[in-house]
């Protein structure tokens, strides 16, 4: 059964918290396309915060399409997009940039960045080989 | 056998019934907390809290010999049922002075580090497929119709009724307190139907949607344990609300029969009703204390040295241990600290509703009942 865990002592808000958790699942394909997940009502009961948290976390998966919310049939696991648009393309290349640029300021050499992308990119791949076998 | 052997019967297994309840709660809680208290998954097992249990069953064993001695030295001078209920009172009012005198030595103990174990809380992100709310929704439905229908049955038949009907009836079935004809007598049992087994049904709802508490990193063991105690609860709460109903609807054609002259009593049948009630209700308790345990606190295995987190962890919105108020919290029901089953979250407004409402609809009950008796005249 798979879990989230959130901790208010961390600086991160809760619904980053859960989006990002959220987010390592649905890439890493431990939830695989079209599963149900808990309602916004459910999993804010569960983890005991207040529905716009939850609301907030998961309206921003929808945004960024690992989620499908819709109101009768609940929230679903979107499948990968087949195809990326330019737009979409541009601002998650300056995503990547920003993030890069962080690493960069935070003192990381390239080595050990590209280590550390190639890790997790393995770690994603990983996870989909493991679900699908 | 006398009525007065009866009485003391009963109230000698309810001594020892209610007694065994006591010393075994401490025995089921979730692994950390203690007397309503989280002292903490390592402290549980150590020589502080093996003191406290040895406390716990001295006090309930006092508890149960001085109640015992209460009501069986009042049955003896001649007041059995006065006795009886005297001595119960001693037995309930005795057992919550001691759990207070536990809870706040409990509480002196508690560690620090519990305020920083109740910023985590964990969620599974299943969706229940189980559909363990399904007996809960049929409960309720049949309840809510059959007190309905009894009740519009009451209405038609007033008519036909005599001046006097029969309220109250002995262990032989047969009517020993007559009331004045009128709409409220007539349909008091059925109002009871409407508000005692309609809300055993709803809490059985409630219970069946209830917060899963569950412990951090254990890969989801504890919801699994949980859901299992959930959906065990939930039944026997349905079971519930359905003895109930069928007590209630019984005993309302029942009245209107013999009011009628179509019966001299009530016969056996509301007597069987409520002895297989009881051990329903026992044997439906005990298993679940014995193979599942609070919150599924027997089933958790390994993932039982994981600590506890969120509401449950949590002392600051928990008054005495047994009562939980937290505003931010959006759950209408929580896993209880101390006991088995579950209770509001009254920092919720609708849990506040509900028990307004509750207490309002069985006090007003009581209180019309008392009326028809003539009790306050």
């Amino acid at each position: 059964m798979l879990t989230i865990t959130i901790d208010r002592e961390l600086g991160d808000a809760v619904y980053v918290q859960v989006a990002s958790q959220m987010r390592r699942l649905i890439a890493s394909g431990a939830i695989s396309p079209g599963t149900p997940i808990p309602s916004v009502r459910q999993l804010s009961r569960d983890l005991g915060v207040s529905l716009n948290t939850t609301a907030r976390a998961y309206r921003m998966l929808e945004e960024e399409g690992f989620l499908v919310i819709r109101d009768r049939a609940g929230v679903t696991v979107a499948a990968p997009a087949e195809q990326i648009g330019d737009s979409a393309r541009l601002a998650l290349l300056d995503e990547l940039r920003a993030i890069l640029a962080r690493f960069r300021q935070a003192g990381i050499a390239n080595d050990e960045l590209l280590r550390t992308l190639q890790r997790e990119v393995g770690a994603l791949d990983g996870g989909r080989r493991g679900v699908r076998s | 056998m006398t009525e007065t052997t009866v009485i003391n019967f009963f109230f000698t297994f309810r001594v020892f019934l209610l007694g065994g309840i006591l010393l075994a709660y401490p025995r089921i809680s979730r692994k950390g907390l203690m007397f309503g208290t989280y002292l903490g998954e390592e402290q549980v097992d150590g020589p502080v809290a093996d003191k406290l249990m040895r406390d716990w069953d001295v006090g309930c064993a006092l508890v149960m010999i001085f109640s015992l001695l209460v009501g069986w030295g009042i049955s003896l001078s001649g007041h059995p049922l006065r006795g009886n209920l005297t001595g119960t009172a001693v037995l309930i009012l005795a057992s919550i002075g001691l759990y207070f005198w536990m809870y706040g030595k409990t509480r002196r103990l508690a560690p620090a580090g519990a305020a920083r174990q109740a910023m985590k809380a964990s969620a599974s992100l299943e969706v229940d497929k189980s559909r363990g709310d399904r007996f809960a929704k049929l409960a309720l439905v049949i309840c809510l119709l059959t007190a309905l229908g009894s009740a519009a049955y009451a209405t038609l038949s007033y008519q036909a009724l005599p001046d006097r009907i029969p309220t109250l009836a002995n262990l032989s079935g047969f009517g020993d307190e007559l009331a004045d004809k009128s709409f409220v007598a007539v349909l008091l049992v059925p109002s009871f139907n409407l508000v005692f087994s309609v809300f055993f049904a709803l809490m059985a709802l409630l219970v069946a949607r209830a917060k899963l508490s569950l412990r951090g990193g254990t890969g989801g063991r504890s919801a699994q344990a949980q859901d299992s105690f959930r959906l065990a609860y939930s039944h026997i709460l349905s079971g519930m609300a359905l003895f109930l109903c069928l007590l209630f609807t019984v005993t309302s054609l029942e009245m209107i029969r013999i009011a009628r002259g179509e019966a001299e009593s009530f016969g056996l049948s509301l007597l069987w009703i409520s002895v297989a009630m009881i051990v329903y209700a026992l044997f439906s308790l005990i298993r679940i204390m014995k193979r599942i345990g609070q919150g599924g606190a027997r089933l958790e295995d390994g993932s039982v040295e994981a600590p506890l987190s969120g509401g449950l962890a949590d002392d600051a919105h928990w008054l005495l241990g047994v009562m939980y108020v937290d505003r931010t919290d959006p759950s209408l029901m929580v896993e209880s600290r101390w006991g088995i089953g579950y209770t509001f979250n009254f920092g919720n407004p609708i849990a506040v509703v509900l028990n307004v409402i509750y207490l309002t609809a069985s006090l007003g009950l009581v209180a019309l009942t008392l009326m028809e008796l003539g009790l306050f005249s």
